[in-house]
C-alpha cells in the first residue's frame, strides 16, 4: 500500500484513488509483516473494533485475536504463506474490540512474497459478529424445537412430493418402525389401499392452496400389517422453497374400537347404568316370555339370564302374585294400545328364589308396539321391597308392645267423648284407680266418678283446655290436679296429663288423660302446709308479745312467751301481776292514763285515735327497754270493758338511734352558732342582710339584731359592693345559660361598727326559689385580717428587697463602670511612663513604676469581675433551651490555651439540655474549671463533670484532684471578696465563686462544695429539669 | 490619594473632654508615620461651634475625619453626630466613635444615627496604640475621601 518513488502520475491517481476506495469501505484491510507486526490498517477499524488505525500499527496482530482462535490464526497464516498470492478460504476468529469485548470475525488471508524484503500479509476481514450471534440464537432454537418434536407423544412428519423428509419417532413407533426408519419412506407406503384416493386428494386440495389445513381420518397398514385408524392434522408449508405438508398424526385405532362397542350397547346400558338396584327386564309380548333382564338378575334373585330368559316370569312368582302380574300386564297393554304407554303404577309381587325362598319386589311395566300397532313387548322394572316389607313387619310387631305396655303401666290411660266427657277407653290399671271394673267404668262419665265440690272445676278445665287445643294446635294443657270418688266412696288424689286427639282433618274427636296416683305426694304436702303455718305463727310471735290484762283488777292474765326474753321473767312469775310493777314510775303513770282514756272510750263507743304508747320497761338485770305498745279494750256484755289486751314490741334500737340523732344534731346547732365564720343570707335585690350566725358580733360589732336591719353595702366598700352585685349579676346570667354557678370566692374588706376595717374571705353560694330563681345570697365569712397583714408585709418587704437589690447592683453597674475610665488613665499612663522611661531613671523607680502597673492591673481585673457580678442579675436575657454539652464544648475551647500549659486532662459525661441563659451559664463552667486548675496543687489537673438527675432537678457535679478546701471555707468561698488564700500564690479578686452562686440562683439552684484537704473537691449545683416544674 | 497626600496634611478633629485620653491619642498618632493636624475640642458646644465656623472658630479648617467620644459635657457626643448627620454640609465628613463604651445599645443607636464606625477604646496601652495605628491606617491611607 505504499507509494512507490517511481510511479508514474497515472499511477499515483490510481493509487489516490485506490486509497479512497479503501479507507470507504466497511471490510477492513490489514497489512501485517513477516514477524506479525501490523503495517497498516483502514480506518474503517475503528467501526469494527473501535481503534484508530495508529492505535494498531506496529502492535502484533495476534495480541488482537482471542487467545482460543490463536492456533487458527497461525494456521491460515501458514496456509497462506504455502500459497503466495493466493487468498485463503475464510476463517472465523474472534477479535478484541476496544471496550474489551470479543466480536467474531471472518478473515481472507493472502502472502504477498514480493519484493522478498517487503514480503506480508493482506488480511481481509469482516465483521460475523450479528451473524454469529443469529446462528447462535437459531442453533439453541432448532434445539428446542427438535427436542420437543422428538419427545411428542403425537407423530410429527413433515411430507414433500410424496416422501416423509421427517418423522418424530413416536411417528415410527406408531408404524412399528425404529426411530429415523420412517424418514425418506414413501407416504404411500403406510396407506390402507382403500383410503388411498381420499389421502392423495386431501394432500393435492392443501398442496394447491384449496385449504390450508385439514383435519381427517383414515386407515394406515404397520410395519406387521395390521390396520390402524388414525387422525392427521396437516398444514400446507413451503420447505426449501417447494409447497409441502407438515402434520401430526394419532393413532386413534383404540378409541374408535371403543366408539364402536359403546355406540352399540349405549341404549341398553343406559337404562341399566341409572338403575343399577333395579332388575331391568323385556318379556315379548305374545309368547309371555323374557327376553331380557338385567345382568344384576343374579343378585336379585339367584337366577342367571340363562336360566330365566325364553321362560315365562310367571313361573318365578307365588301363584297369588302371578294373578296380580298377569293383571297388571294386561293393563299395560291396554294403556299402551289406548296410546298411554307410560305404564301402570307400581304393585307388588312375591318372588320366588332359586333357593326357594320368597322376597317381596314393587314392579312397574310398560308395553311396547311394533311397527304394525300391536304391543310387541313388555319391559319392566323390578325393586327388592324386602327390605320394607320388613319394616311394616317390624312397625306391626312394636305396636302390640306399646299396647301391652299401655295396658299394663301402674298409670291409667282414659279416653272420653269431649262433648259427654263418657268414657270410651280406660287402660287396664283404671280398675286399681277407681275401684270400679273397666266393664262399669265405660258407662260412666267423667263428672260421675270426681267428687260433687271437684266436678264445676274439672268441667271448667276441660272447657278452657279444649277450646285453646282448638285454636291452637301446638297447644298442651297444663298438668291438673284433682281427687276422684272410688267406688267405696273413699276419695284419692290424681294428676292427669291431658292431650286432644285429633282425625285427619285436625278435628279434635276425643280426650285423653293419663293419669298418676298422687295421693301419697298430696298428703305428705298437706302436711307440710300444716307444719309450716304452725311454725310461721311461733316465728311471727317471737319478736312482739302478746298480753292480756284484766280490766278491773288491772292483773295480767295472759303473755306470749316471748315475754321471757323481753324482760328475762319468767311468764309464770309475771301472771296475776301489776303491769307497771315492770315499768318506771313516769311508764306507769302514761300507761294507766293511756288505759283508761281507752276504757272510757271504749264505753262511749269512741274509736280513739291515738299513737302508739311508748314505755320504758324495766329488766329483771335493772336495765331498760323501750317498747312499743298499742292496745284494745274488749267490752262485756255488759257494756263494760273485760280486758284490756295489748301488743307491745321492742323499740330500744330504735329510741338508741334516735338519741344519737338528736346528740349529732345538738352538736351541729352548736357547731354552727360558735364557730368562727360568720354565716349571712342577704337578699339578692335590696342586698338587706336576712340571717346572721351569732359570730356576726364578732365579725363586725353589730349584734345579729342590728345587722338585720342593715344592708350589705353598709358593711363593705362602695368598689366592693359593685364587686358584690357583679357577681350577683354573672351569677344570674349563667345560670340562665344553664351554667352552674355555684359558689365564688372573694376577698373584701369589712368596716366594722367602731369604723376599723377587717379583710374577710367570704364564699358565696345561693338559694333558689321554687322556679329556680336566685332569691338570696349566703356568704360564709373567714377573717383573713391576719393572713392579709403578712401577705401586705411580705409584699412591702419583697418590693424593698428587690429595690435594694436593684439599687446595689445598679450601684455596682455604674461604680464599676465608672471606675474605668481613671483606671484606665492610671494604667494607661504607668504602662506609658514604663514604656518610654524603664532603664532611664533610677532603679527605685523602676520598682515603683512596677507596682503602679501591676496595682492598676489587678485594679482592672476586680473591675471587670464586679461588672460581671453585677450583671449577672441586670443584664438578663430570657431564658432559653441550652444544651449543657454545647456549653461546655463553648468553655473547654475558651481555656484552651489553659488547658494546654497546665497538662489539664477534663473528662465530660453526658450532659442535659436545660433551660437558661447560655452566657451566664458558660461563665458558670469556666468560673469552676478555671479555679480548678488553679487551686490544682503539683499533680496535673484531672477534672470531671457530670450531672446525674434528681427528682426535678440535674445535679451537676466538677471534681478535681486539686489542693481541696478546709470545711470551714465551704460557706464563705461563695461570698463576694472572700479569699481562702493569699494572694501572691493564688491571685484573683475573690469574685469567681460568688458569680456563680448568683447565676445559679438567679436559674433558681443551689451550689455547694464537698472537699477534703489535699484530696480533691467536688464542685455541686442544681439547676431544674426541663420541664420539671 | 498619595497625590492628596503629599500636598496637604490630614485634618483631625478630637471632640474628648478627658485630657488623660486626648494626651494618649495624640501620643498614639505622634508615634504614627503619617502627616497629620489634630484638632482637640472638650464638648459638643464647641465641636458643634467649630464644624459650623461660629464666632471665634470663623477661621477653623473642616476636619477630614472626627473622632468623637460619646460622654461630653454639655452636648452629648450623641448629639454632636445627630447633628452633625442632620447637616447637609457636614454629612459627609467620617465620624468614628471612640468611646470607653462598649453597651450593645450605643453602638446600635450610633449606627442609626449613620456614625461612620464605632470603636471601644482599649484597657490596656498596647492595644489602645495598636488602635490607633489601624485608624490611621485605614481611615487615612486606605478611605477615599470626596
Amino acid at each position: 500500500m505504499r507509494k512507490r518513488k517511481n510511479s508514474g502520475n497515472t499511477a499515483a491517481r490510481e493509487t489516490s484513488f485506490l486509497r479512497v476506495l479503501l479507507e470507504n469501505t466497511s471490510d477492513v484491510l490489514k497489512a501485517v509483516n513477516d514477524s506479525g507486526i501490523i503495517l497498516y490498517v483502514t480506518p474503517s477499524v475503528q467501526q469494527l473494533l473501535g481503534y484508530l488505525p495508529e492505535e494498531m500499527v506496529n502492535k502484533k496482530a495476534v495480541d488482537f485475536v482471542h487467545s482460543d482462535d490463536r492456533t487458527l490464526w497461525e494456521e491460515a497464516l501458514m496456509r497462506a504463506r504455502q500459497t503466495p498470492g493466493r487468498a485463503t478460504a475464510p476463517v472465523e476468529m474472534r477479535a478484541l474490540h476496544k471496550d474489551g469485548s470479543w466480536r467474531y470475525m471472518e478473515r481472507i488471508v493472502k502472502f504477498l512474497d514480493s519484493p522478498a524484503d517487503k514480503a506480508m500479509f493482506v488480511i481481509n476481514i469482516r465483521d460475523v459478529t450479528s451473524r454469529r450471534l443469529m446462528e447462535q440464537s437459531l442453533a439453541e432454537s432448532e434445539n428446542k424445537l427438535r427436542f420437543l418434536a422428538e419427545e411428542l407423544m403425537v407423530g410429527l412428519y413433515m411430507l414433500q412430493d410424496g416422501i416423509l423428509e421427517y418423522t418424530n419417532p413416536q411417528f415410527a413407533e406408531i408404524f412399528g418402525y425404529k426411530p429415523g426408519e420412517t424418514t425418506g419412506m414413501k407416504l404411500a407406503d403406510f396407506v390402507f389401499n382403500e383410503d388411498l384416493p381420499l389421502v392423495k386428494e386431501n394432500i393435492r386440495r392443501r398442496e394447491s392452496g384449496e385449504v390450508e389445513a385439514i383435519r381427517y381420518e383414515f386407515r394406515c397398514i404397520t410395519r406387521s400389517g395390521k390396520v390402524i385408524n388414525v387422525e392427521v392434522y396437516g398444514r400446507k408449508t413451503v420447505y426449501q422453497g417447494k409447497p409441502a405438508i407438515i402434520g401430526n398424526l394419532l393413532d386413534i385405532t383404540d378409541r374408535k374400537r371403543t366408539e364402536e362397542r359403546l355406540r352399540e350397547s349405549e341404549q341398553r346400558y343406559r337404562y341399566l347404568t341409572e338403575n343399577t338396584k333395579d332388575l331391568f327386564w323385556v318379556m315379548d309380548a305374545r309368547s309371555s316370555k323374557m327376553i331380557y333382564l338385567s345382568p344384576n338378575e343374579e343378585r336379585f334373585n339367584g337366577f342367571t339370564n340363562e336360566e330365566t330368559v325364553g321362560k315365562s316370569p310367571l313361573e318365578f312368582v307365588t301363584p297369588e302374585s302371578a294373578a296380580v302380574f298377569m293383571d297388571n300386564a294386561e293393563k299395560a297393554t291396554e294403556a299402551a294400545l289406548a296410546g298411554q304407554p307410560f305404564g301402570v303404577k307400581p304393585f307388588e309381587v312375591e318372588l320366588i328364589r332359586k333357593d326357594g325362598s320368597t322376597m317381596w319386589i314393587e314392579a312397574s311395566m310398560s308395553a311396547n308396539l311394533n311397527k304394525e300397532g300391536a304391543v310387541a313387548t313388555i319391559q319392566g322394572v323390578s325393586r327388592d321391597i324386602s327390605e320394607r316389607k320388613e319394616a311394616e313387619k317390624a312397625l306391626r310387631e312394636s305396636e302390640q308392645l306399646y299396647r301391652l305396655l299401655a295396658d299394663n303401666m301402674t298409670d291409667m290411660v282414659t279416653v272420653w267423648d269431649i262433648n259427654s266427657l263418657k268414657f270410651l277407653y280406660l287402660s287396664p290399671s283404671a280398675e286399681k284407680f277407681f275401684g270400679y271394673s273397666v266393664e262399669e267404668l265405660l258407662k260412666l262419665t267423667i263428672p260421675e266418678v270426681l267428687p260433687p265440690e271437684y266436678v264445676t272445676p274439672l268441667q271448667d278445665y276441660i272447657t278452657f283446655t279444649l277450646k285453646a287445643a282448638e285454636a291452637d294446635s301446638s297447644y298442651i294443657p297444663p298438668l291438673v290436679e284433682t281427687p276422684i270418688a272410688r267406688k267405696d266412696g273413699s276419695m284419692i288424689w290424681i294428676e292427669a296429663t291431658c292431650t286432644y286427639i285429633r282425625d285427619d282433618t285436625g278435628a279434635i274427636t276425643a280426650g285423653q288423660t293419663v293419669n298418676r296416683d298422687i295421693n301419697e305426694r298430696k298428703k305428705l304436702e298437706n302436711k307440710l302446709r300444716a307444719s309450716e303455718e304452725q311454725y310461721r305463727l311461733l316465728a311471727e310471735n317471737t319478736v312482739d308479745v302478746v298480753w292480756v290484762m284484766d280490766a278491773r283488777s288491772q292483773k295480767l292474765r295472759y303473755l306470749s312467751p316471748s315475754m321471757e326474753k323481753f324482760l328475762g321473767y319468767p311468764v309464770a312469775e309475771m301472771l296475776e301481776k301489776d303491769p307497771t310493777l315492770y315499768m318506771t314510775p313516769a311508764s306507769g303513770a302514761l300507761f294507766r292514763e293511756y288505759v283508761s282514756k281507752a276504757a272510757k272510750a271504749a264505753v262511749s263507743g269512741i274509736i280513739l285515735d291515738i299513737k302508739p304508747l311508748e314505755l320504758i320497761l324495766i329488766r329483771k338485770d335493772g336495765s331498760n327497754i323501750w317498747v312499743e305498745t298499742t292496745l284494745n279494750v274488749n267490752m262485756g256484755q255488759d257494756g263494760l270493758p273485760v280486758s284490756v289486751q295489748g301488743l307491745s314490741r321492742n323499740i330500744s334500737e330504735r329510741k338508741r338511734t334516735e338519741k344519737i340523732m338528736r346528740e349529732s344534731e345538738e352538736r351541729y346547732r352548736l357547731l354552727a352558732d360558735n364557730m368562727n365564720d360568720l354565716v349571712t343570707v342577704w337578699d339578692v335585690n335590696s342586698l338587706r342582710f336576712l340571717y346572721a350566725s351569732p359570730s356576726a358580733v364578732k365579725f363586725t360589732g353589730y349584734s345579729v339584731e342590728e345587722l338585720l336591719n342593715m344592708t350589705v353595702d353598709q358593711m363593705i366598700p362602695e368598689e366592693y359592693v359593685t364587686q358584690v352585685k357583679e357577681i350577683v349579676a354573672s351569677t344570674i346570667k349563667n345560670k340562665k345559660a344553664g351554667n352552674s354557678y355555684s359558689s365564688t370566692f372573694f376577698e373584701t374588706p369589712v368596716i366594722r361598727k367602731d369604723g376599723s376595717v377587717t379583710w374577710n374571705e367570704a364564699t358565696f353560694s345561693w338559694i333558689y326559689d321554687d322556679t329556680g330563681a336566685i332569691i338570696a345570697g349566703q356568704t360564709v365569712n373567714r377573717d383573713i385580717t391576719e393572713r392579709k397583714k403578712a401577705e401586705e408585709e411580705l409584699a412591702l418587704r419583697t418590693a424593698d428587697l428587690a429595690r435594694s437589690n436593684a439599687e446595689l447592683e445598679h450601684f455596682a453597674y455604674i461604680a464599676s463602670h465608672d471606675l474605668q475610665e481613671p483606671l484606665r488613665m492610671v494604667a494607661s499612663f504607668t504602662e506609658l511612663l514604663a514604656r518610654r522611661y524603664k532603664g532611664k531613671l533610677d532603679s527605685d523607680a523602676d520598682e515603683f513604676i512596677a507596682f503602679a502597673v501591676d496595682g492598676a492591673n489587678r485594679m482592672k481585673q476586680l473591675i471587670n469581675d464586679l461588672l460581671a457580678y453585677s450583671r449577672v442579675g441586670t443584664r438578663v436575657k430570657p431564658f432559653a433551651a441550652v444544651d449543657c454539652r454545647a456549653v461546655l464544648k463553648h468553655v473547654l475551647t475558651n481555656l484552651s490555651e489553659l488547658i494546654k500549659n497546665r497538662q489539664v486532662t477534663v473528662t465530660v459525661a453526658t450532659l442535659p439540655t436545660i433551660m437558661g441563659d447560655e452566657v451566664q451559664l458558660t461563665q458558670l463552667f469556666q468560673n469552676i474549671i478555671a479555679n480548678a486548675v488553679k487551686f490544682s496543687g503539683e499533680q496535673p489537673p484531672v477534672i470531671k463533670v457530670s450531672a446525674c438527675r434528681q427528682d426535678r432537678e440535674w445535679i451537676f457535679s466538677v471534681s478535681d484532684n486539686g489542693i481541696g478546701i478546709n470545711q470551714q471555707h465551704f460557706a464563705t468561698i461563695f461570698e463576694i471578696f472572700q479569699r481562702v488564700h493569699s494572694k501572691k500564690n493564688y491571685p484573683g479578686t475573690g469574685l469567681g465563686l460568688a458569680i456563680c452562686k448568683k447565676i445559679v440562683e438567679r436559674h433558681g439552684g443551689r451550689i455547694w462544695v464537698t472537699s477534703e484537704l489535699g484530696c480533691g473537691s467536688t464542685f455541686s449545683f442544681t439547676l431544674p429539669r426541663l420541664g420539671g416544674l | 490619594m498619595t497625590e492628596y497626600q503629599a500636598h496637604k496634611a490630614i485634618e483631625i478633629l478630637l471632640v474628648e473632654d478627658n485630657p488623660g485620653d486626648v494626651r494618649l491619642t495624640l501620643e498614639a498618632f505622634k508615634e504614627g508615620r503619617i502627616s497629620n493636624h489634630i484638632r482637640v475640642v472638650g464638648d459638643g458646644i464647641e465641636a458643634m461651634a467649630l464644624l459650623r465656623k461660629e464666632s471665634s472658630y470663623a477661621d477653623a479648617i473642616r476636619p477630614d475625619l472626627i473622632l468623637l467620644d460619646l460622654n461630653l459635657p454639655g452636648k452629648d457626643g450623641r448629639e454632636v453626630l445627630k447633628e452633625i448627620k442632620e447637616d447637609n454640609d457636614l454629612k459627609s465628613i467620617p465620624v468614628i466613635i471612640l468611646t470607653t463604651s462598649k453597651d450593645e445599645e450605643d453602638i446600635i443607636n450610633t449606627y442609626r444615627l449613620h456614625a461612620n464606625c464605632f470603636l471601644t477604646k482599649p484597657v490596656q496601652l498596647d492595644d489602645f496604640l495598636k488602635l490607633i495605628q489601624l485608624i490611621e491606617k485605614f481611615w487615612l491611607c486606605v478611605v477615599m475621601y470626596p
